[in-house]
């Protein structure tokens, strides 16, 4: 067990830290953490030699999205209820360092396609090159250029509208 | 997967090395880039991700329960966190936080229940209930077995007796929800829990600790093994007085067989899939003082789901469990329930928002819709109790003031109705 402990101790800050920078919430990034970790011991092989840096940031990616999609942040409706749902669903430390522009791209971020948010994150959260990239998702480079361009375009084109929208 | 060059692609690949973003985007991932997680986070990350000597996955925790072998205690955080909502652990002060605390970390855990009676009959035996990240398996004593798959929010009810498998939506999973969230609260703590030792008591074939444990939604009875410092017994009181539900046999991160949790009707068994009732078309809803739709003010939370489905968001507030708030995101559709009174507000608003994906399709008794002027609105409301176009609102309260509308208006546009009845309005 010891190997697996070793790639845990070695893994957990950076899945973490990928999980986090995507949900904007320690406990859900917590809980991606978790998963990842789960998930990949149930395929991790003692023998093997693998790149597991790559594999954990691919994952916490990922699954961090999929934990995005799935919670569908909401603006509620009216003021009381808003009270509510704000001291229900946030910490004090998380509102603090979840600035609106942070929490605009996660908005943002849900509507693209699976793809385009994962190769978006991967590159600009984790710093990954366009190889490494195409290679974690099995896709071509041509594939990841064309995803993060589309990318790039509906985020700004999200951002200039909720700016259009404020100045209203 | 297609890996064959075009012309065009050259381009595309030509553009990599320029791709920089600006302005607020460029602002924004920056600001995520220098995201840092606390020290403490990553160390509980580490503990949660090890595997401990004995063990065969991660999450495992640290107490070791009988000399049988390891069998370690605890409750999945991962669980709470999915299905829940998040919990705070208690300070460990006691052997119930020393419990607490020693099961916060786990993947599964498996019990029996029963129900019984004030007459102490047991109405309905629950032979095991295992919670694991995703799913929960029912085997009832009965023979049925049910099964719950939280991420897929599909269920499957095997019967043994008539060979069938029935495949449905979870929407109307709430009151075992419940159930099981009541559960966890307990073994994990939650951070308005009152607890008091009451008693030394026998359960399980052993001797423990009794504790009573209270929020302001439950009372339970909690027995603990002061060895192991897991649990042996929890009671809850349930429906009219003197039934209650007891959970005892606990077990925890046993390896558990995929196939437990498959949703796939077993060899020989005729497979029935109900799906989710027709969705209703949402330009035909309208908002009144009875209701909308189906959804009428006084129906409970559960009837809510019934008819509209699970919401896109539940939340409840820490200090009032007692208040739900459902979010329709794509109804443009917001709905408050109490848990005594049932819904006592309903309000619809516009795509404007930026959470919510589709403005609210229908229209207010009279014919008023989103995106209504506001003369338009003053016009078949008349005169207000509050509000005027410099205010961006119009409010409208009953004689007895326990009903009001409010309109809200952005632009002279109408973005937001909420309509609020509390029982007994002469409305």
């Amino acid at each position: 067990m010891a190997d697996w402990n070793q790639i845990v101790r070695a893994n957990a800050a950076q899945v973490l830290s990928a999980a986090y920078r995507i949900t904007g919430n320690l406990a859900d990034a917590e809980d991606v953490c978790q998963e990842v970790f789960s998930e990949a011991y149930q395929k991790w092989d003692k023998d093997s030699d693998q790149k597991w840096a790559g594999i954990f940031k691919r994952m916490s990616v990922c699954r961090a999205i999929d934990l995005l999609r799935a919670r569908k942040p909401t603006q509620s409706l009216d003021h009381q209820a808003q009270e509510l749902m704000d001291r229900h669903s946030s910490d004090p430390v998380d509102q603090a360092i979840c600035t609106e522009i942070q929490h605009r791209l996660r908005t943002l971020l849900i509507r693209l396609s699976e793809r385009e948010s994962q190769v978006f994150c991967l590159m600009f959260f984790e710093h990954q090159t366009h190889d490494e990239i195409a290679s974690g998702l099995g896709i071509s480079r041509v594939a990841v250029a064309t995803a993060l361009s589309k990318a790039r375009a509906k985020l700004e084109a999200g951002f200039r509208m909720s700016s259009s929208g404020e100045s209203k | 997967m297609n890996d064959q060059k075009k012309p065009a692609d050259d381009a595309v690949l030509r553009d990599l090395p320029q791709m920089e973003l600006e302005g607020d985007l460029a602002n924004a991932v920056k600001e995520i880039q220098n995201l840092q997680v606390p020290g403490a986070s990553v160390e509980r990350a580490v503990a949660l991700a090890s595997v401990e000597p004995g063990c065969e996955r991660p999450g495992l925790p640290l107490v070791q329960r009988n000399s049988k072998g390891w069998i370690w205690a605890a409750l999945a955080a991962t669980i709470a966190g999915i299905v829940f909502g998040g919990l705070l652990l208690s300070q460990p002060t006691s052997l119930l936080a020393e419990m607490q605390e020693a099961v916060a970390k786990a993947n599964t855990i498996q019990f029996v229940s029963r129900v019984y009676d004030d007459k102490d009959n047991v109405i309905t035996e629950i032979k095991s209930s295992v919670l694991e990240p995703r799913s929960i398996r029912q085997e009832f004593g009965d023979g049925r077995v049910v099964i719950a798959d939280i991420s897929l929010r599909r269920g499957l009810s095997i019967d043994k007796t008539t060979k069938t498998a029935t495949s449905f939506p979870l929407e109307g999973f709430e009151a075992s929800a419940q159930f099981f969230d009541s559960i966890m609260s307990i073994v994990r703590g939650t951070e308005n829990q009152q607890a008091k030792e009451v008693d030394r008591t026998k359960a399980d074939g052993k001797v423990g600790v009794e504790y009573q444990v209270e929020t302001g939604v439950w009372k339970a009875r909690v027995t603990i093994d002061e060895q192991s410092k897991l649990p042996l017994k929890i009671v809850l009181p349930v429906g009219t007085e003197g039934q209650r539900i007891e959970a005892t046999g606990f077990l925890f991160n046993q390896k558990l067989d995929p196939l437990l949790f498959a949703l796939a009707a077993p060899d020989g068994f005729k497979l029935i899939t109900i799906e989710k009732p027709d969705p209703i078309d949402d330009s035909d809803l309208v908002l009144t003082h009875t209701g909308i739709g189906p959804i009428e003010f006084g129906l409970s939370t559960a009837e809510v789901i019934k008819h509209f489905g699970e919401p896109d968001v539940l939340g409840h507030p820490v200090d009032e469990q007692t208040v739900d708030v459902l979010n329709y995101n794509d109804r443009g559709i917001q709905i408050t329930v109490e848990s005594e009174v049932g819904v006592t507000v309903i309000a619809c608003t516009d795509d404007s928002s930026k959470f919510v994906n589709q403005g609210y399709a229908g229209q207010y008794e009279g014919g008023i819709k989103i995106g209504d002027t506001f003369e338009k609105v003053a016009e078949k409301m008349g005169e207000p109790n509050q509000g005027s176009k410099d205010d961006d609102s119009l409010v409208y309260n009953s004689k007895d003031k326990k009903s009001q509308t409010i309109f809200r208006f952005e632009d002279s546009k109408l973005t937001c109705m909420r309509v609020r009845n509390l029982p007994g309005s002469d409305k």
